[in-house]
């Protein structure tokens, strides 16, 4: 099955969901990856690496957030709960790609 | 010699590639005549020139930039022995600075060896019947797979011929096969490619199946020497399509792309500033550079008489010589010696050509590793390995050298892929996670794989590796110390 990259759009929403989430939460850093097989594939995100141990969770199938900083479990579900509609765009904005997999490649 | 369906599978997508070439949004980056004038330019380097040029590569490994092939003609010239010392130097501090002291360790897995190229190098050619081509099965592939997972490999890059028998729907099977198996506490963790050259479609396929990098190596850039050895008619045989494979992964989405050379089909200081040209066209066109660059040199293989008659056949010292000039010019790219080479060679060029990753405990035949007792089985291998040593004597060596093993595969499951990896390695950051992710994998092996002797002299250098994390990451230190005694109480696959 293909299942392409998000769109140049999607990644500019990322990045500036991220950084509103970095300063709303106090976060050093907060982005976003694609879910392929074990790979975390970076999609868009902001902040100064801290070589510091990152958090994560799943946001969807296709989608995962990484973050540096304090985050406790409740400020982790506020932040799942304020991610959710644009994780659901994307999630759909994917689908409608993959559906489309069975058509002739443009050669 | 190919089937009926195969030359009809190729006649087909030599056509489609045609028409891509035809269509060709890229301009070629490789202008032979300036690259030869250049190297002629510079024949004759003044010393103190050539010594300010390997002070920049030192700024430039924290600076994120990359020599300028003006520079690398003068470097490729030398002929000082003092400046040789000092490239030598210069190269182990890049890599050190870099990356650190650590050797990242794979090995590659040979999937199919049937193509539909005729290269005049290969013993894999589709001419050359003294080599008995074959695909694995399935049910092979898991036997091969067993037994790298069974010595503590983690990391493998999976090679393709080019053949209907393993095209893009091939390879993502292999690959979801490959990260499927598990043994006990192993397992594969990242699988590398490298294949043929494919569409955007058939790349963006491969890339959803969660590959680390893929690799296309153009072999030679010199266009002349190109059409010589990859005989006009077949797919190797268009330059342009190859040239542009890595920029068609990237549009792909593929970020993780690696470029190489085979060292022995044209002058190795040509294909050095060809290289570095084809690192700069990354980078205008994505902003990427190359995740790692390998400089495969020509070997002995059955049948094939150019593997060892070629003009540009390149000197030990020479080799030397390319792959530390690799480690200047372009100081953030991993860079990749194999197994073809002798150990004494290995050792050499990877202190003194600032090498940051190599294959240990090596087959090369398709389904080799089945029959590990077998070093070399020569009527079903591509070339002569020249390092037979096995993975738990390589990490022995390693260790008493002072190098850390390392099995770290955390950077593509941290999302630290693409963009996000490159500033990291642009100015020297990474180390930081590259040695606290090698102390904790290489502790797994330890546990997991090594011989007493191996465990002993293993666990002084994960001491003195532990001293380096006090006191260049001390954020991490404790984390660190944490994860390796979870590791004792049998938890696996800790990362940062």
């Amino acid at each position: 099955m293909k299942r392409p990259g998000i769109t140049e759009h999607d990644k500019a929403r990322l990045t500036d969901v991220s950084r509103a989430l970095c300063d709303e939460f106090d976060l050093d850093r907060l982005y976003f990856t694609q879910v392929l097989g074990k790979r975390r594939h970076f999609l868009a995100g902001c902040g100064h690496e801290g070589f510091v141990p990152s958090g994560h969770m799943g946001l969807s199938e296709n989608l995962a957030v990484f973050w540096q900083g304090p985050l406790p479990e409740r400020a982790q579900q506020e932040l799942r709960t304020r991610l959710a509609p644009i994780v659901a765009d994307i999630e759909k904005d994917l689908n409608r790609s993959t559906a489309h997999d069975d058509e002739p490649p443009a050669r | 010699m190919s089937t009926s369906s195969a030359i009809q599978w190729h006649d087909t997508r030599l056509a489609a590639v045609r028409k891509w070439e035809s269509a060709c949004p890229y301009e070629d980056f490789i202008d032979d005549g300036a690259i030869e004038e250049a190297l002629s330019t510079q024949a004759n380097p003044d010393k103190a020139h050539t010594l300010a040029i390997v002070e920049k590569a030192r700024d430039n490994a924290r600076a994120g930039a990359m020599l300028s092939p003006e520079d690398v003609a003068v470097l490729a010239n030398t002929q000082d022995r003092d400046c040789w010392e000092a490239i030598y130097d210069a190269a182990n501090w890049i890599k050190r600075a870099v990356y650190g002291n650590r050797i990242v360790l794979f090995a590659p897995l040979y999937i199919s060896s049937p193509c539909v190229n005729n290269c005049a190098y290969c013993g894999f050619r589709t001419s050359n019947d003294a080599v008995s081509k074959r695909t694995l099965t399935m049910d092979e592939l898991d036997e091969e797979l067993a037994a790298l997972v069974g010595q503590g490999h983690k990391r493998l890059v999976l090679v393709y011929g080019e053949h209907p028998s393993s095209d893009h729907e091939f390879i993502c099977e292999t690959i979801a096969r490959t990260y499927s198996v598990r043994r006990g506490y192993g397992e594969i963790r990242r699988a590398n490619i490298n294949a043929a050259p494919l569409f955007v479609d058939e790349y963006e396929a491969v890339r959803a199946s969660g590959i680390g990098t893929y690799q296309v190596f153009q072999e030679t850039y010199h266009h002349e020497t190109y059409r010589k050895v990859h005989p006009q008619g077949t797919l190797k045989g268009e330059y342009r399509w190859r040239q542009f494979a890595l920029h068609r992964a990237l549009e792909a989405g593929i970020d993780d792309v690696a470029l190489g050379v085979l060292f022995g089909l044209y002058d190795w200081r040509f294909e050095l500033l060809a290289m570095l040209h084809h690192a700069v066209a990354l980078e205008k066109a994505f902003d990427i550079g190359p995740h790692t660059m390998s400089y495969p040199r020509l070997e002995p293989a059955l049948n094939t008489p150019l593997a060892t008659r070629s003009p540009h056949v390149i000197s030990d010292e020479d080799f030397k010589r390319a792959v530390a000039i690799i480690r200047l010019m372009c100081p953030y790219t991993g860079s990749i010696l194999t197994a073809r080479e002798s150990p004494a060679v290995r050792r050499e060029v990877m202190r003194d050509g600032g090498v940051s990753q190599m294959d240990a405990g090596s087959r090369i035949a398709v389904g080799g590793y089945a029959q590990m007792e077998h070093e070399h089985i020569p009527d079903r291998q591509q070339f002569i390995l020249g390092d037979a040593r096995s993975l738990d004597e390589f990490v022995y060596d390693l260790c008493r050298d002072g190098y850390l093993p390392s099995f770290c595969t955390a950077g593509y499951r941290e999302g630290r892929t693409g963009a996000n990896f490159m500033p990291l390695a642009k100015h020297a950051t990474v180390n930081r996670f590259c040695i606290a992710n090698g102390v904790l994998t290489f502790k797994e092996y330890l546990l997991d794989y090594a011989s007493p002797e191996t465990r002993a002299i293993g666990e002084r250098v994960i001491h003195t590796y532990l001293e380096w994390i006090d006191a260049n990451v001390p954020q991490l230190a404790d984390k660190v110390r944490q994860n390796l005694e979870r590791e004792g109480q049998n938890q696996r696959d800790l990362h940062f």
